[in-house]
């Protein structure tokens, strides 16, 4: 007689597994800190997810014609310019994707994981290596979000932000 | 979560199919050179990437790997007689050399030149470090042979094993990757396992169960560092290489031998999981020989006789509750590799990644995906040559390293992570 595990690991009882929904989609709010990656969210911003929100906690000094904001301060934004409250946003957020290149931006990386961490809110971070960084320069940029990040990602496609994404069911 | 057009992208490796073709860009280990162990032995049936294939060793010495059934009526040739330099089909003495030309055809006229013909398809077949090499892409594509350091040292420094495990190469593939299950699938080996106790860094390990990540591409795949914490406020890293499609290289213990894998489609349900353990500047002891004979480690016991785990689906794994409740074994299955097979078997022979529930430590799982749908991509479209076919792209090595927290693991460890002849690992 077979046994259980040789009868329940085969293709015709992989038919019968459950095929209900078994989790709701998580919030997941992704922050560019600076400028480029603000480029990078805009592009994707635009396609279909669940719950994730694309913000911005980069200085700008782009062009308003070029579709950026110049932002006096340091805060966080919406996508079109609009503040917005950061503790009130981690709060509502099951993961806080930060989100930078070479540039970086310590000052908002300190800001965002100390509240973070104060709200024992999940954070992972992406440095994106798509503008040719030198590894001193991505070294910095790790520094900034390393201590306040369970997961940390070096990619060299912005792509990789919406296959992190989909994959999260985001 | 991958959309169910991904999955079968990345799963199904048979002819013709994309993933397939990438695959076919290597070299893959096929056989143990032990399995042709002298010239005209038996010849052995093995099917890889979907392809039914007859591996022999003729007269001469040479190996070769042939389709395995007979151009004329479609026998099997294993049961042909290795005679004179080639096979004959025992049905109506056909005969074949190991590049798969037909040689003899008794049936003809002599000197009809018909068998000339006739040619069954055929790949090289080549040994380095005990494993025979098969490389089944496009011939003016073929690159140098592997360069991998645990089949580039002297024979007495390496030990590699081979075992059936039946479900689809990329769910056995991503648990090598998948570093956060460690701490818990592991645990008990950690402290009792021969080639894996009594290290310093396994004390970080069982100390810190709430390790960090970091993925870092690297030429031919990634790196993955695994971060927790040791004395004073440094950080001990582990560092795990993965080199496209499918080498994973496990970070060192101590003095321990270095360990990894290799997977290889036998077809999209099954595959052989390779597993080596090595070390860069000295022989094996026999302590260690025996561990890995007996099963320890990643390597597993067989059914005699045989590549198939002694624990395995028609036994429920050996599964042995009482283990289970006392802590010996966390997942009640007895040793490294069958507690990664069975739970990945159980997973069906290919998992549905349209219901998975990834999160943010599964990372280095997202990031192999998305580098291979890429080079797919790029392979398909454009020609370009994947990573990891590069020999240079081989010569990579694991480590386990404590630093201090400023310093990034991918600079402070780059010497660390590269093989360099006869230095040891970087290893806590």
């Amino acid at each position: 007689m077979s046994s259980q595990s040789a009868l329940m690991n085969s293709a015709k009882e992989a038919l019968f597994r459950v095929q209900e929904s078994d989790s709701v989609p998580r919030t997941i709010r992704v922050i560019a800190l600076d400028p480029p990656s603000e480029g990078v969210l805009r592009k994707i911003m635009d396609r279909r997810w669940n719950h994730a929100k694309f913000l911005s906690a980069a200085v700008s000094t782009h062009e308003q014609h070029n579709g950026w904001h110049i932002r006096p301060a340091q805060g966080l934004y919406d996508l079109a310019g609009s503040p917005l409250n950061l503790e009130e946003e981690i709060r509502n957020a099951d993961l806080i994707l930060m989100l930078a290149t070479r540039i970086g931006n310590s000052h908002a990386a300190a800001l965002i994981g100390e509240l973070c961490s104060t709200s024992h809110a999940n954070v992972a971070s992406v440095v994106l290596d798509v503008i040719c960084a030198s590894d001193d320069e991505i070294s910095q940029t790790l520094a900034q979000l390393r201590p306040w990040s369970l997961m940390v990602v070096v990619a060299k496609a912005e792509e990789y932000i919406v296959d992190m994404l989909t994959s999260l069911r985001a | 979560m991958l959309t169910k057009e991904q999955n079968a992208l990345l799963t199904q490796t048979g002819p013709g199919t994309p993933m397939g073709q990438l695959f076919r860009q290597y070299w893959l280990p096929a056989l143990l050179a032990e399995e042709l162990p002298e010239d005209e032995c038996p010849p052995v049936r093995l099917k890889i990437l979907s392809e039914r294939l007859l591996a022999f060793r003729d007269s001469n010495g040479r190996r070769g790997l042939i389709d395995e059934f007979c151009a004329h009526r479609g026998v099997s040739l294993w049961f042909g007689r290795n005679e004179e330099c080639g096979l004959r089909c025992p049905y109506h003495g056909w005969k074949f050399d190991v590049t798969g030309q037909c040689v003899d055809i008794p049936s003809e006229p002599e000197g009809s030149g018909f068998p000339k013909k006739i040619k069954l398809k055929s790949y090289p077949l080549v040994e380095r470090g005990g494993i025979l090499w098969t490389y089944m892409g496009p011939l003016e594509k073929q690159p140098p042979l592997p360069t991998w350091e645990f089949i580039t040292v002297p024979r007495a420094q390496s030990i590699t094993t081979k075992r059936l495990q039946e479900n689809n190469w990329l769910q056995a593939m991503e648990g090598g990757i998948d570093s956060s299950h460690v701490s818990f699938l592991h645990r008990a080996d950690l402290a009792s396992d021969p080639l894996f106790k009594g290290t310093k860094g396994n004390q970080y390990s069982l100390n810190d169960l709430r390790p960090v990540f970091e993925v870092v591409e690297s030429p031919g795949g990634l790196c993955i560092g695994v971060r927790r914490n040791a004395e004073n406020g440094n950080y001990y890293w582990r560092i795990t290489q993965w080199v496209m499609p499918s080498f994973t290289m496990i970070p060192p213990r101590g003095a321990h031998t270095v360990h990894g894998h290799i997977w290889i489609p036998i077809d999209d349900e099954n595959c052989w999981a390779w597993s080596y353990d090595y070390h860069p500047t000295r022989k094996l002891t026999e302590a260690e020989v025996n561990s890995v004979r007996e099963g320890k480690g990643v390597h597993v016991k067989y059914i005699p006789g045989t590549y198939i785990p002694a624990a395995n689906k028609s036994n429920d794994y050996l599964m042995n509750r009482a283990a289970q409740k006392a802590g010996k074994t966390f997942s009640g299955v007895e040793g490294i590799g069958i507690q990664d097979a069975s739970l990945q078997e159980s997973m069906g022979p290919i998992v549905d990644r349209t219901k998975e529930n990834l999160v943010s430590t599964d990372n280095a799982i997202i990031m192999a995906r998305h580098r291979m749908l890429r080079t797919i991509k790029a392979f398909i479209e454009k020609g370009i040559t994947p990573p990891g076919v590069n020999p240079e792209h081989q010569k990579v090595r694991s480590a386990s390293i404590v630093l201090p927290p400023d310093q990034a693991f991918q600079e402070a460890a780059r010497d660390a992570l590269i093989s360099h002849r006869k230095t040891d690992p970087v290893s806590v």
